[in-house]
């Protein structure tokens, strides 16, 4: 996979699969073709990403210490399909505003986080606007949080204005579960490096079928 | 050896097992044997030192040691080894992840990643597992009897001097029995280690012979014997002992 480093505030891509390092915090992402891209471990993104007709995206963000305000926005109009993934943990309280719009015909979307809080608040505002005219689009909100000391506040909205759509979200906080701890403790491995294991494989499971691996809070092919 | 003295042990003001006493010897396999809910899966969890259960008084001795004492993590370093009826999936973390951090932690050396992964493929080899099994997530995705024989992976890698199987036999095809119980006996052959078999009838100890089996009934060993006990169970039910009727402790 081709490794970027970039200092613009745009790229436009056509079958592209990279790595790509930002230097700047606003960034647009116009994709035509088939794209995977990873950003990578950038704490503090503006991510705009406009999906031209045809075009398929895969984006995965995973970002150990992440801090500050972020505000994604996803616009897709005729057969496209946008997988956004992201994983974090926050280093500072954190807002988080997505803005999904589906505006034509046979679009696939699946907004994925998984967000680990320490002893910061988390704050992650999902909405997906499915706008009148629109038909056939499927789109998934799947946002996990565990609270390890700190507070999450999910808020997974839907503004549909067409009936022909399939709409899902799912959302879960908790805190590291109990008997997954207690398996690994009986394993011999202690408690803390045990919930630190538990962690880690929480933030990376949304990723175990894209042929990544995860180094110490960088993402590499 | 593993000497249990006078143990009971509350779960919220329940008492599950009542002033109840075991001992296993080096190298010996012991069944015990109940219906459900008299309290034998609880006496795992109580060993392994779960937090949910409360000893109220007496003393867990292995090799002299007491594990009332001390936390899941350094019993499980003793090398005891608990295999349970439905092993829990871990998402995100691999079975090799998982084996190294826990050699690891109990060697307190770095792993020689070679021989490692090399034990693992021979393994894997033997309990008819796929080599990826090395690097799939702990029990995710794998049915009812691939879970046991990755916990086999587990106790092999491992090399347990305690091994409890909790009801190991439940939800396994004839065939998966037979293999996990030879995968058992063969480990018995070469390491010779002290297993405590509880189940519920008699198709595992056909092939692991116990040295002795404990009936428990409500919390209490009710009656006392060797391998020929488990067999008039098998044949009688648990009626030829008088102790027919559901416990309500488990």
């Amino acid at each position: 996979m081709n490794k970027i480093v970039l200092d613009k505030e745009k790229l436009v891509v056509d079958n592209l699969e990279a790595i790509i390092e930002l230097k700047k915090n606003n960034f647009t992402l116009e994709c035509t073709g088939k794209n995977k891209i990873i950003i990578k471990n950038k704490e503090i993104l503006n991510l705009n990403i406009i999906m031209q007709d045809n075009s398929f995206l895969d984006i995965l963000i995973y970002s150990k210490l992440k801090r500050s305000d972020n505000i994604i926005h996803i616009v897709q109009n005729n057969n496209t399909i946008v997988n956004y993934k992201e994983s974090f943990i926050s280093k500072e309280n954190t807002n988080i505003k997505v803005l999904n719009e589906i505006k034509g015909v046979n679009n696939k979307t699946n907004i994925i986080y998984r967000l680990l809080s320490r002893k910061e608040n988390i704050k992650i505002d999902v909405l997906a606007k499915v706008f009148s005219n629109s038909k056939d689009n499927e789109l998934v909100e799947d946002i996990k949080g565990i609270m390890d000391g700190g507070k999450i506040t999910i808020l997974p909205n839907m503004e549909i204005d067409t009936c022909y759509v399939s709409a899902n979200h799912y959302v879960t906080i908790g805190s590291v579960n109990n008997d997954e701890l207690f398996y690994l403790e009986s394993k011999g491995i202690s408690k803390n490096i045990a919930k630190e294991i538990i962690i880690e494989g929480f933030l990376k499971s949304i990723f175990k079928n894209d042929k990544i691996i995860l180094f110490g809070g960088e993402i590499n092919e | 050896m593993l000497e249990i003295k006078n143990l009971t042990v509350k779960v919220k003001e329940k008492v599950i097992l009542d002033n109840f006493s075991l001992t296993i010897n080096d190298h010996k396999i012991h069944a015990l044997m109940g219906q459900n809910g008299t309290g034998k899966s609880t006496l795992c969890r109580v060993i392994m030192h779960n937090d949910d259960y409360e000893v109220v008084s007496g003393q867990i001795l292995f090799n002299g040691k007491d594990l009332t004492k001390m936390d899941t993590t350094a019993i499980a370093q003793e090398k005891i080894f608990m295999l349970g009826q439905s092993p829990i999936a871990i998402e995100g973390v691999t079975n090799a992840e998982m084996l190294r951090t826990s050699l690891s932690e109990c060697t307190e050396e770095p792993i020689n990643i070679f021989a490692f992964n090399k034990k693992m493929e021979d393994i894997c080899q033997m309990l008819e597992l796929p080599i990826d099994f090395i690097h799939r997530e702990v029990n995710v995705g794998m049915s009812g009897g691939e879970r046991k024989k990755n916990e086999l992976l587990h106790m092999w890698m491992l090399e347990p001097k305690l091994i409890m199987l909790d009801e190991v036999d439940s939800g396994l095809d004839v065939d998966s029995l037979k293999l996990v119980a030879n995968s058992l006996k063969k480990y018995y052959e070469k390491y010779k280690p002290m297993i405590l078999i509880i189940t519920h009838h008699n198709n595992l100890l056909k092939i692991i012979k116990p040295d002795k089996v404990d009936i428990i009934k409500k919390g209490k060993i009710v009656a006392t014997g060797d391998y020929s006990l488990a067999k008039k169970i098998e044949n009688e039910g648990f009626k030829a002992f008088n102790i027919s009727g559901l416990g309500n402790n488990e």
